[in-house]
């Protein structure tokens, strides 16, 4: 039996550190909507893994810094 | 609130308020006969077509004031994926309303039976893929 699984993000923290930048300039540098990366960061969202390693890219740093995958843990 | 998200929630209420419309145009018409001697054609042909034009002005609406707002209007693959489960979600409805209506057909039921099954399985559909959108947007897709 598959355990429930959950992917949490750093995104806050990462856009924070990046000069504050806003959920629609990352959005736009990945080809989201506000809303999308908003979903994403809340964690209601898990993106493609294109948009993850696009996310990955913007920040400069590897996927894993980004999203982690905690398995047996509920959303 | 994205412009995609808006739409979803207008094409709901707009399902509902026309099936809510239609079902009480019917009742007033009814007057104690039988609904199949109501002249039902009309209401379901009015309200279908001032539903699709309700979403027609609601869809141009939303997209003007989206583009004024310079908020983007296309689509990612969040608002792909939700608006397939959406479909997939109302098509079952559609498919029920459809055998229904065939098998009223082929049991020779009277033509109010048979169109009202079509509208409804049309009517349903709209509303499931309505509910399933907004509550995707809201809570997040069940995967």
């Amino acid at each position: 039996m598959v355990k429930p699984t959950t992917v949490s993000n750093r995104i806050r923290a990462l856009r924070f550190a990046h000069g504050e930048m806003t959920q629609a300039e990352l959005g736009k540098q990945i080809g989201m909507t506000r809303q999308t990366v908003i979903a994403i960061e809340q964690g209601r969202y898990s993106p493609s893994l294109e948009t993850a390693f696009r996310i990955a890219q913007v920040f400069g740093v590897p996927l894993d810094d980004v999203f982690q995958y905690n398995e047996g843990e509920t959303p | 609130m994205g412009v995609r998200e808006k739409n979803a929630w207008a094409m709901l209420v707009i399902a509902i308020a026309g099936v809510t419309v239609y079902l009480t145009l019917l009742a007033v018409n009814l007057d104690g006969g039988s609904p199949t001697d109501v002249s039902y054609q009309p209401l379901m042909l009015w309200t279908i077509g001032l539903g699709i034009a309700a979403g027609i002005v609601v869809h141009i609406t939303l997209s003007i004031r989206a583009g004024l707002a310079g908020e983007s209007q296309d689509a990612d693959e969040r608002d792909r994926q939700i608006e397939r489960f959406g479909t997939n979600i109302g098509q079952a409805f559609l498919v029920i309303g459809g055998l229904a209506g065939l098998l009223m057909a082929l049991a020779e039921w009277d033509w109010f039976w048979i169109a009202n099954a079509l509208y409804f399985g049309f009517v349903l559909s709209a509303i499931l893929e309505g509910v399933a959108e907004v509550v995707a947007y809201r809570r997040g897709l069940p995967w």
